[in-house]
């Protein structure tokens, strides 16, 4: 991949300068801030997802808010609620995966759940289960598993606003505020609750 | 040696084309452009009227994973299982299966295992197409004991069987879902099949089942309702 044959390159033409350890940032959420708008002339580094790298094994959790591209090796769990995942034509995942969109090029060993849609391309190999509204299994490619798609809920008709009597009404301890809108969501949370409401069903 | 059955799984290795194929393995295939005909089938239409009115059923699907046999099937509201049975039995008997190996009841166990774990009686139909004549007799009985097993009483089971008067090396097909009516046939050659089936041969195999309903046609294709 790009970003590996460029740091190759840079070795292959200089001599290494001594080892000094980066500084290492800890993790955290991105600020929400606005961004100046891209001038034509800005150059980045890299416009496409968060990526793993082919050489790159991961034990472990991956959770994710942005597009991922996995072309290494990952046991354990990958989730990315509100993103992509795409599964390159090197990577090896033996996980239970839950994105919003999911493409395989690869090799995935374990549950998929794709809350919008799952893509198997020519040459994938998939033995697992999986759970999406929209499946596109290409020729060439090999699936084993259970296929349960996931059907809208239709939606309720939105009942009229109905004043509650202030007798029977659930006091809460912020005065006033729901409960629901009390409790602090994390976006994760909000996540599931915007890709929950259309479906049907939970987990069989 | 198997030359059919080396020849089925490759052919769904290419996904139903001859992409993919080595010359050697596709030297039969090879004659033949596959190509793609659509094909009323009177047994699919009684295999869907008995599932018919009905949602959430499991089916297995043993033609692997194909596209028009996932959006069909999911589309009517079933859940599918889908499985390849060549890709099966490469995975446990080899690449290039000897009559021995095919006949290991160490290996047979395996690939009942691998390709048909499911619990006792909770599939509802199956597509099983021409599986089994690709298989040795024993395996073939494995696996229809295993289908016995796994199917509820009154599921149905879609199979299709080269007619007995068909040459020794029969057309190798390619079968997706068209319509609750319709087949589409890809012929991608020509292969021969370890044993070409008799009705009563047919009827012998599936013996504990309720019933055997044949579906002649003209092209030598023999399609089976078979009822648990």
């Amino acid at each position: 991949m790009s970003m590996w044959s460029s740091r190759q390159r840079g070795r292959d033409e200089e001599p290494a300068p001594p080892y000094t350890p980066p500084a290492v940032e800890p993790m955290r959420e991105r600020p929400a801030v606005a961004t100046p708008a891209p001038s034509p002339n800005t150059v980045y580094a890299s416009n496409g997802p968060a990526m793993v790298g082919k050489a790159v094994v991961v034990k472990g959790e991956i959770h994710s808010r942005e597009d991922l591209y996995i072309d290494g090796e990952i046991q354990g769990t990958v989730e990315l609620m509100e993103s992509k995942l795409t599964i390159g034509p090197n990577g090896r995942i033996q996980a239970s995966v839950r994105a919003r969109e999911v493409v395989v090029f690869g090799n995935v060993q374990g549950n998929v759940e794709a809350l919008e849609k799952m893509e198997i391309r020519k040459d994938a190999r998939l033995v697992g289960d999986i759970r999406t509204a929209r499946i596109v299994i290409e020729d060439g490619a090999y699936f084993k598993g259970n296929i349960d798609i996931l059907k809208p809920e239709p939606k309720p008709a939105p009942k009229p606003a109905t004043p509650a009597p202030a007798a029977s009404a659930p006091s809460s301890p912020d005065g006033g505020q729901s409960a629901a809108s009390s409790k602090p969501v994390s976006a994760g949370e909000q996540a599931n609750a915007r890709v929950a409401e259309p479906v049907r069903g939970g987990k069989s | 040696m198997l030359d059919g059955l080396k020849d089925w799984i490759d052919r769904f290795r290419a996904g139903g084309d001859d992409e993919g194929r080595s010359p050697q393995r596709s030297r039969r295939a090879a004659q033949r452009q596959p190509t793609s005909v659509p094909r009323p089938s009177s047994a699919l239409r009684e295999f869907f009227e008995s599932i018919r009115d009905q949602m959430g059923l499991n089916i297995v699907d043993f033609s692997g994973a194909c596209q028009a046999n996932v959006t069909f099937i999911t589309g009517l509201g079933h859940r599918l299982y889908a499985e390849s049975f060549p890709h099966a039995v490469e995975t446990i008997f080899g690449s290039d299966p000897s009559p021995v190996s095919m006949r290991s009841p160490e290996k047979i166990g395996n690939f009942l295992q691998y390709s048909l774990n499911f619990e006792p009686q909770s599939v509802d139909a199956i597509l099983l197409w021409d599986s089994l004549e690709w298989l040795e007799p024993d395996a073939q009985r494995a696996v229809v004991g295993r289908i016995f097993e796994v199917l509820r009483p009154n599921g149905v089971l879609f199979a299709v069987f080269h007619s007995e008067n068909a040459a020794t090396d029969v057309p190798v097909h390619y079968f997706k879902l068209l319509d609750p009516e319709t087949l589409s046939v890809a012929d991608t050659g020509t292969d021969r099949p370890h044993r070409l089936f008799t009705n009563r041969s047919i009827e012998k195999l599936f013996e504990r089942c309720q019933s055997v309903k044949f579906f002649l046609s003209r092209d030598n294709l023999r399609e089976v309702i078979v009822r648990r």
